[in-house]
């Protein structure tokens, strides 16, 4: 593993990648139910 | 996994039964915080349309049944050591396929409700319990209603707890990653959460 700017970027990229799958994923849903609980 | 001489019996069964328990654990904490600060109602009205279900009450459930099984799926792809995010998501998809006759039980139990509003839908009439449910339009709605929920829950559990066990391999969770990855120059994966 390459050390240096550049590991500590990748690093803070995938955790990046880790909170967009943990919080993307309800989040659609929670807006997805809301929007059809207003729409009926 | 491709190396042989690391090869372990699949899948690896003392992870998969404690992430299973972990995920239980945490969807029953999560499900009794919403009882506790009135996001579910215990014997409210049934669900009947969408338009009732209040904010609180979806957050809670979604929020739930999601990353209970995150964890769940987290814990048993730990326990079992992969680097790999493969083997690591099939094992969180194997501590889900474990939970759901448990929800059932409890379900059949009387105990799936502490879980949240949605598991509804796994409880049927015992077969011991001699009685017929008064039929109408507003009931069909409502069994309609709890068993796309139920669904819902129960997929959401799905997902969760493949990415959970994704996230547990350590490898990047991004599509990209896993196009260069078998070129052979690719560092050894990374720990991130």
């Amino acid at each position: 593993m390459s050390s240096g700017r550049g590991a500590s970027h990748k690093r803070r990229l995938d955790m990046l990648y880790v909170l967009a799958w943990l919080l993307g994923v309800p989040l659609t849903l929670i807006v997805l139910l809301f929007l059809i609980g207003i729409g009926r | 996994m491709a190396e042989h001489e690391n090869w372990r019996p699949w899948p690896i069964w003392s992870a998969v039964w404690v992430g299973a328990l972990a995920a239980l654990a945490v969807g029953l904490i999560i499900g009794l915080i919403g009882y506790a600060v009135g996001a579910h109602q215990m014997s409210g009205p049934r669900v009947t349309t969408w338009k009732n279900v209040r904010l609180i009450t979806t957050i809670f459930n979604v929020g739930g049944a999601f990353f209970a099984f995150v964890v769940g799926g987290w814990v048993a792809a730990r326990i079992a050591g992969f680097r790999r995010a493969e083997p690591a998501m099939l094992h969180g998809g194997v501590v889900w396929l474990i939970t759901v006759p448990m929800l059932m039980l409890f379900a059949a139990l009387g105990a799936a409700g502490s879980f949240g509003g949605w598991y509804g839908g796994l409880t049927g009439s015992p077969a011991w319990v001699a009685q017929v449910p008064a039929a109408g339009g507003d009931v069909a709605a409502a069994v309609r209603n709890t068993a796309l929920a139920t669904v819902t829950a129960l997929l959401l559990g799905l997902v969760g707890s493949v990415l959970g066990g994704w996230m547990a391999s350590g490898e990047p969770m991004s599509w990209t990653y896993y196009r260069r990855r078998t070129l052979g120059d690719v560092e050894r994966p990374r720990r991130v959460a």
